[in-house]
C-alpha cells in the first residue's frame, strides 16, 4: 500500500514540480541566449549583462527552493488535513504510511529541484559553477578523510531536510487541533518545536561537547591545513543524530495526532 | 452456539460517547445494525448523525464506549469493508474521473470498475472529465458512483442527495438500491426523509446525541399508521 500511496503522491507532486523545473531550465537557457546576443552586439556591456544574469540566476534558485518547500507543505495539508483527508483516511492504510509516503515523495522531488537548480546554474554560469566544484573536489582530495567528511556533510544535510519536513508536518497536524485557528496554531506549533530543539541542544548537547565546539567552528582552517580533527567528525555525527531524533519525535507526534486526534475541517 | 457471519451485526455501538470540548455530540449510544438492510439515520442538525458515521469510518475516536464493525474496532481492516460517502467533495479538483476510478481500484480490492463504468454511462458522464469542470451536483454523483461501486459490507452515506436537484434524487436512490449487495447494510443520513422513505427498511432517530427511536419502517406504517416523515415531525417538533 505504501508503494501505491507514493505512486499517487508522485503524480500529484509531478504536475507541480516538473513544469517548475522546466521553467527554471528554460529561463536559464533564454537568459543565456539573450545575454550572448547582447554581448555580441554591445561588447562593452558584458559586465552589466553578467551581473543581470547572476541576479536572475539567484532569483531562480530562491524561487525554486521556496516553491519546492511550499509545495511539500501544501500537499500534506491538502491531502491529509483538509477535505481530501476524508478520502485519504478512509483508504485502508495507516497514518504512518501516509506520513512516510509524503516524506519520501517530498524528498524525491526536492532532490529533483536541487538537480534543476544545479542545471540552471550550469547553463547560466558554466565556468563559475564547474570552477566551484573543481575547487571543492580538489581540496577534498588534499584533505585526509576529506571524502568521508564530505559524505557526512551530505548525510547531515539530508537529515536536516528530513527534520525540517517532519517538523512542518507535525506543526500542521498540531495546528489542525485549533479548529478555525489552524494556521495560527500551525505557526505557533512550528515556533514552539524550534524552541524545543534549541533547549534540547543547549541542555544536552552543549555541556558535553563544549570543549570541542571550536573544532567544528574552525573547520575551514582545518580544511586549509589538510587535517580534520576527530572531534569535527564526532560533532557532525552527533548533530546528525540529534536531527534524526527530532525527526523521529515529530513523526511519532504526527502519527499519534492523525490516528487519535484527527480533526478534519 | 457460535454466531454466524450472517447473524452477527455489521455495526455495534455500546455506550458510545463523543464530545467536542465540553459539548457532547454523542451521549451513550447503544445501537446494533443487522446485515442486509437499508437504514435511515435521521435527526435534526447537531443530533450526532455525522459524528456517528465518522466514528464508524475511523475518522474520529470515541471519548468513551465502543464501536465495532464486523466485530473489529475501526482501523485498516474495517476500512476494507466500509464504503463511505462524506457530505463534502473529497476528490482533488485537478484529477479526471478515470484517475479516481484507478485510485479506488488500486486501494479497494472490492471495487467493481465495470459497475462504475456502467453507472457513469447511464448518467452520461465521461471518464475523461475533470472534477474541476463539474458542478457540485455532478461531483456528488461521481463520488456516489465510486462509493456504490464497491462490494462493501457497510455503506455509510452522509447526505447523499442533499446537493442534487429533486429530479436527480430518484435516479440516485435507484443507483443506491441497484448498487449494493443483498447482504450488505446501507446507512443513509439525510434531512430529506420524504425522498428516501420509500427505500428504507428501518430507521434510527438521533436526538441530542442519544438514540430516540429504532424501528422498522413496516412497524411504523402498520402499527402507527404513519409515514416516517410524519413520525419524524412529531418526534422532533420544536
Amino acid at each position: 500500500m505504501l508503494g501505491k500511496l507514493i505512486k499517487y503522491e508522485s503524480r500529484a507532486c509531478g504536475r507541480i514540480f516538473v513544469p517548475m523545473w522546466a521553467v527554471s531550465v528554460g529561463t536559464s537557457l533564454l537568459v543565456l541566449v539573450v545575454g550572448s546576443i547582447i554581448k555580441a552586439f554591445a561588447p562593452g556591456a558584458g559586465g552589466t549583462v553578467d551581473a543581470i544574469i547572476d541576479m536572475i540566476s539567484a532569483f531562480l534558485v530562491i524561487g525554486l527552493v521556496l516553491l519546492g518547500v511550499v509545495t511539500v507543505v501544501v500537499r500534506f495539508y491538502q491531502n491529509l488535513i483538509s477535505d481530501e483527508g476524508y478520502l485519504s483516511f478512509t483508504l485502508p492504510v495507516t497514518a504512518a504510511q501516509h506520513i512516510v509516503a509524503k516524506l519520501l515523495t517530498g524528498l524525491l522531488f526536492l532532490a529533483g529541484t536541487a538537480l534543476a537548480v544545479f542545471l540552471s546554474q550550469l547553463i547560466t554560469n558554466f565556468d563559475g559553477t564547474t570552477g566551484v566544484l573543481n575547487g571543492l573536489f580538489s581540496q577534498l582530495g588534499r584533505v585526509q578523510d576529506g571524502w568521508l567528511f564530505f559524505s557526512l556533510v551530505l548525510l547531515f544535510l539530508l537529515v536536516a531536510v528530513v527534520d525540517t519536513i517532519c517538523k512542518l508536518y507535525a506543526s500542521m497536524v498540531a495546528g489542525s487541533q485549533f479548529g478555525r485557528h489552524r494556521i495560527v496554531g500551525s505557526v505557533v506549533s512550528y515556533y514552539l518545536a524550534g524552541v524545543m530543539e534549541s533547549i534540547v541542544m543547549l541542555v544536552i548537547g552543549l555541556p558535553v561537547f563544549l570543549p570541542w565546539i571550536n573544532d567544528l567552528a574552525q573547520v575551514n582552517s582545518q580544511l586549509a591545513e589538510g587535517v580534520l580533527r576527530p572531534f569535527t567528525f564526532l560533532m557532525l555525527g552527533v548533530l546528525t543524530l540529534f536531527m534524526a531524533l527530532f525527526s523521529a519525535t515529530y513523526f511519532f507526534v504526527s502519527r499519534w495526532l492523525l490516528t487519535k486526534r484527527l480533526n478534519l475541517q | 452456539m457460535e454466531m454466524t457471519r450472517q447473524n452477527s451485526p455489521v455495526l455495534e455501538a455500546r455506550c458510545l460517547k463523543k464530545g467536542y470540548g465540553s459539548k457532547p455530540a454523542l451521549d451513550g449510544v447503544d445501537l446494533v445494525l443487522p446485515r442486509g438492510q437499508i437504514i435511515g439515520l435521521l435527526g435534526p442538525n447537531g443530533s450526532g448523525k455525522t459524528t456517528l458515521i465518522k466514528l464508524a469510518c475511523g475518522l474520529l475516536q470515541p471519548s468513551a464506549g465502543e464501536l465495532l464493525i464486523n466485530g473489529m474496532k475501526p482501523g485498516v481492516e474495517t476500512k476494507k469493508v466500509v464504503s463511505y460517502l462524506p457530505e463534502r467533495s473529497y476528490l482533488p479538483n485537478w484529477i479526471r474521473v478515470r484517475d479516481a476510478l484507478d485510485q479506488f481500484e488500486d486501494f479497494y480490492s472490492d471495487f467493481n470498475r465495470e459497475k462504475a463504468m456502467d453507472m457513469l454511462k447511464r448518467l452520461r458522464l465521461e471518464p475523461q472529465m475533470r472534477i474541476s469542470e463539474m458542478s457540485k451536483g455532478t461531483r456528488e454523483k461521481i463520488q456516489l458512483i465510486l462509493v456504490m461501486s464497491r462490494e462493501a459490507d457497510l455503506y455509510l452515506l452522509d447526505e447523499p442527495i442533499g446537493g442534487v436537484d429533486p429530479a436527480a434524487r430518484d435516479y440516485i436512490l435507484e443507483t443506491i438500491i441497484a448498487g449494493y449487495r443483498e447482504d450488505a447494510t446501507l446507512v443513509i443520513s439525510t434531512h430529506l426523509i420524504a425522498d428516501v422513505e420509500k427505500i428504507l427498511d428501518g430507521i434510527v432517530f438521533l436526538k441530542e446525541g442519544r438514540i430516540a427511536r429504532v424501528s422498522s419502517v413496516e412497524d411504523i406504517r402498520e402499527n402507527e399508521g404513519k409515514s416516517v416523515d410524519t413520525l419524524f415531525r412529531e418526534v422532533f417538533r420544536c
